[in-house]
């Protein structure tokens, strides 16, 4: 990997200190390569040629605006894990964001005010001694709060908490090109209560269904709603690694597992509990989950699951979580109980009371990067968001796919996958996983994806997982929204330097900056850079 | 212990970042929310086990050079081992072993271990010791009754620290065994357990100083082994067995197990009151670290899975009960918890070639421990190691607090002197 010119570095190094900056290959290296999806989304990476540690948004603008002048493109990351955030393009600078890692809670109004580097574990933690709490994805509390946002911020506690662009209030955004733009109210009087400001919401540039993955410059700031629950403190906690939880008190907190012996009853219970308007939580678990949860390792994963399977015949109940928690009172609680014994009756599914520890997995995920357990590598496909009777169609749709791959996939039974209602069902989210050799089913894996995104255009589902390369097999079947993305990355980042070639990997004219020309263009900034000092 | 032979480990961390956090079921607060050292002070991702992992990749794939800073990156490491529980929580890989690893290579490249390293090496090639004291004086505190002792059923083993810079420990300890009518021994030919040699790398002094001690060992015809430091503890139970590709037939035992069972069995009586509040720091080799060595020879097949079917080591049977336990039933003692503990431990900072090489992080590491033992509002935190002690007890002080290794309050409590 070519070293930046040194004009450049030092100008970095000026901005943040020698101490906060490297370019050493080594260090480097540790930057290389994304997360889930590994050898999937960060296929042609690249070492990055520098790493850079901004400790505020002032430095942030300063970093990205220097890229800016020398036509450098750059990478904000934070927490990691799910990462779109490998580069790609020579000469990419890292603007490793975890110096960045403020969080004030505002308890009166419910709201908390992150930077990048805060994660769902300590938001959740800290939310939980004033009473207050937030949905924690489904990916594990290590997400960054503050990007996970940005992204779809599902999990558990959507059933509440709603969709994530109803939880963000005011952000700070620096654009691509540097410039520090305020959303909401923090726009104005620099306070970041609430979402809305004058003139058009731009919200909705800032995050998205699959979000900018850092192709829109860099979130610096952003106010989270924050909503009660009727607890205050600190936990107990039980058990010992690897098997750990806390349970909260059983008068305003009861979970349970309904046992649904087909996917159809699963879908009419969770209807009627949506109409019902009760419950915290409400979602159907891929039954292997079960297994994953509770296996010692992957050899005790596979041989329960294998026999329990051949147990079941091919009959894999569909397991639905539900949880009841007494917002207003210990009546309340023991009115949804009711309610939710008289639907499991009439649907003709059995409630299971569940570990009361189910608490802790709920409000700081844990055990997610359990996923990877049968075959060292997964993969999510469909992503749909309508309805629950849309779920069914896609999921089942997807298992035909999926069931083509099995084996080499691991076969876990499931004809669905993931089923989660936001706002107590008003919109639902349906996503099929796929278990696979980390070192032998890549090829597979990418396969199945493409064709599952084929499907959904074929079957016409709502709206079909999209990134990266996949924009361009959608688009066309959607009103050409990647086209509108192209202009909107152009607006905003008329260089392409925020995380190529995300955000729209279509604009290829800019999206790989030729070594030789990047160098000649670089040169040219330099030595004009150089005769403005002379004559200045 | 080759590279090559962790490459799956390596290819398949999935950067999850769990090995930079506490379980997050058990965090407490945000400002005790990380577990890693290393990270926290060097926050460049590659001072932490994931960063690591990928400089392992790099250099098996020989995208990386051998460099200075592969060095500190390598080294700027306590060996704490709470990046590989936390996992473990999750995946089926041993990152610890890499880390391991990583530094035997260094050593056989002719690069590592770092300048003290190789001093205190040469010190115990030379004096049995790392200290490079006179071997004589590593036993010249024990009365004579109790060396090389014939009759004994049980032998201590002292370790450097205890034996040149902790004598409180040694001497608490031997006293506590005697007290309990434990027939015990201390060898005059014992010699550094090999910890400090082999935790940065050197396993071929290491292994020089193992087969001496085993072979002393055998030679008494006594099969139980006491220490008093953590330390030399995991390196009998746990890194014995595993370097030298079988079992020892020792019975190995951290002296809080035996006040334990000895408290149980009413062998030990408290008489005095110990008025203090006090916090438990889990030394790392004591706590998660401290499972049983479980030898596995096999390899992966589709899915990973392994064959034959491997018992991993996740720090869900460390040693944490027991010294809670014994603290609890001194009369006058109240023991409140800091926020990270057990598996969750932060590290105090001397471990893994640390303290030698880099003062300045080994400082820095106690100091943050200090910090959440001083918010507990204990008056003392008490350890079970003399490396936790060493280096915890300076920034205790400047702290306000006292700092006290277990076997000392039972003296205390004892109503005993050493």
């Amino acid at each position: 990997m070519e070293r930046i010119p040194r004009e450049i570095y030092h100008t970095l190094e000026s901005i943040v200190g020698s101490e906060y900056i490297t370019e050493d290959p080594v260090i480097c290296q540790a930057y290389s390569r994304g997360g889930y999806g590994k050898d999937i989304y960060d296929r042609g990476r690249v070492r990055p040629a520098c790493v850079i540690l901004p400790g505020c948004t002032e430095e942030v603008q300063a970093i990205v605006k220097v890229c800016n002048r020398y036509k450098i493109p750059y990478i904000p990351v934070s927490t990691f894990y799910i990462g779109f955030c490998a580069p790609t393009k020579p000469y990419t600078i890292m603007v490793d964001l975890k110096r960045m890692d403020k969080l004030w809670i505002n308890e009166k109004n419910m709201y908390a005010v992150v930077e990048p580097y805060v994660n769902y574990a300590q938001l959740n933690t800290e939310a939980l001694k004033l009473g207050l709490y937030t949905n924690a994805p489904l990916c594990g509390a290590q997400a960054s709060v503050l990007a996970n946002h940005l992204f779809q911020g599902m999990g558990q506690n959507v059933w509440r908490t709603g969709f994530a662009n109803k939880r963000i209030l005011a952000v700070e955004w620096v654009l691509p090109d540097g410039e520090l733009l305020h959303l909401g109210s923090a726009s104005i009087i620099k306070d970041y209560f609430w979402g809305e400001g004058p003139g058009p919401d731009l919200r909705g540039l800032v995050r998205g269904w699959f979000g900018h993955s850092g192709g829109l410059g860099i979130v610096t700031r952003i106010a989270v709603k924050l909503f009660p629950i009727p607890y205050r403190g600190v936990p107990e906690v039980w058990g010992v690694t690897p098997s750990t939880g806390f349970s909260l008190p059983s008068e305003r907190f009861r979970w349970y597992n309904v046992i649904c012996p087909t996917l159809e009853k699963a879908i009419k219970f969770m209807r009627e509990v949506s109409k019902a308007e009760i419950a915290a939580v409400c979602m159907r678990i891929p039954y292997v989950w079960r297994y994953l949860r509770k296996a010692t390792c992957r050899e005790e994963l596979w041989g329960y699951w294998l026999e329990d399977k051949a147990k079941l015949k091919g009959q894999i109940p569909s397991i639905v979580r539900v949880a009841i928690w007494g917002f207003s009172s210990e009546k309340q609680v023991e009115y949804e109980e009711k309610v939710l014994m008289d639907i499991a009756n009439e649907v003709g599914v059995t409630v299971k009371p569940a570990s009361p520890y189910a608490a802790g997995e709920c409000l700081k995920p844990a055990a997610s990067v359990r996923a990877f357990l049968p075959g060292g590598n997964f993969m999510g496909q469909k992503f749909n968001f309508d309805s629950l009777d849309h779920a069914v169609k896609v999921l089942k749709s997807g298992y035909k796919i999926k069931r083509k791959h099995i084996p080499p996939f691991m076969d876990d039974g499931e004809e669905a996958g993931w089923i989660l209602c936001f706002d107590f069902g008003y919109h639902v989210y349906a996503e099929l996983d796929y278990y696979f050799d980390a070192q032998e089913d890549v090829e597979e894996a990418i396969k199945a994806e493409e064709e599952l995104l084929k499907d959904d255009l074929e079957i016409k589902a709502y709206p079909g997982a999209q990134w990266g390369h996949l924009h361009e097999v959608s688009g066309p079947h959607m009103l050409n929204y990647h086209k509108l993305m192209e202009k909107i990355g152009k607006t905003f980042d008329p260089n392409h330097l925020s995380n190529p070639p995300r955000f729209i990997g279509t604009r290829k004219e800019e999206s790989t900056i030729l070594t030789e020309v990047w160098r000649k263009i670089c040169q040219s900034v330099i030595e004009e850079e150089k005769r403005r000092r002379k004559n200045s | 212990m080759s590279l090559e032979n962790y490459r799956y480990d390596v290819e398949n961390c999935v950067r999850c970042s769990n090995c930079k956090w506490v379980d997050y079921i058990c965090m407490k607060s945000k400002r005790f929310s990380k577990i890693c050292p290393s990270h926290t002070k060097y926050l460049f991702d590659v001072y932490s086990c994931q960063g690591r992992m990928d400089v392992a990749r790099g250099l098996m794939n020989k995208e990386l050079d051998y460099t200075e800073t592969v060095l500190d990156v390598v080294y700027k490491c306590t060996m704490c081992g709470a990046c590989d529980i936390m996992c473990k929580r999750c995946l089926d890989l041993e990152p610890l072993e890499v880390l391991e690893t990583l530094r035997i290579r260094l050593v056989e490249e002719g690069l590592g271990p770092m300048p003290a390293h190789k001093a205190y090496i040469e010190r115990a090639e030379k004096t049995h010791n790392v200290f490079g004291e006179p071997h004589e004086k590593r036993f010249s505190w024990v009365p004579q009754e109790f060396l090389n002792r014939k009759d004994a059923d049980v032998i201590f083993f002292v370790g450097c620290l205890s034996s040149y810079r902790s004598l409180e420990v040694a001497k608490a300890t031997l006293k506590i065994l005697d007290t309990a009518g434990v027939k015990v021994s201390v060898l005059t030919d014992e010699w550094c357990c090999g910890s400090p040699i082999f935790r940065v790398g050197d396993l071929k002094t290491a292994k020089k100083l193992m087969e001496h001690n085993l072979s002393l060992i055998k030679d008494t015809g006594v099969n139980k082994v006491v220490t008093s430091c953590a330390g030399c503890y995991k390196m009998f139970k746990v890194d014995y067995p595993k370097i030298l590709g079988e079992e020892t037939g020792l019975e190995v035992a951290h002296i809080v197990e035996y006040i334990d069972k000895f408290l149980d069995e009413g062998k030990l009586k408290f008489s005095k009151e110990v008025n203090l509040k006090v916090t438990y720091h889990d030394p790392c080799h004591l706590g998660r670290l401290s499972e049983p060595y479980v030898f596995w020879k096999g390899e992966r097949k589709r899915y990973g899975l392994t064959d034959p079917p491997k018992k991993w080591r996740r720090g869900t049977y460390g040693i944490y009960e027991p010294p809670r336990k014994v603290l609890r039933s001194i009369p006058g003692i109240t023991l409140v918890e800091m926020e990270r503990i057990k598996e969750n431990a932060w590290c105090c900072g001397a471990g893994g070639g640390v303290m030698a090489q880099y003062r300045d992080f080994a400082e820095w590491t106690a100091k943050e421990r200090i910090e959440e033992a001083k918010v507990t509002g204990a008056e003392a935190v008490v350890s079970c190691c003399p490396f936790c002690k060493l280096n915890l007890e300076p920034k205790a002080k400047e702290a306000g607090m006292q700092m006290f290794d277990l076997t000392e309050l039972i003296i205390k409590a004892l109503g005993l002197e050493v």
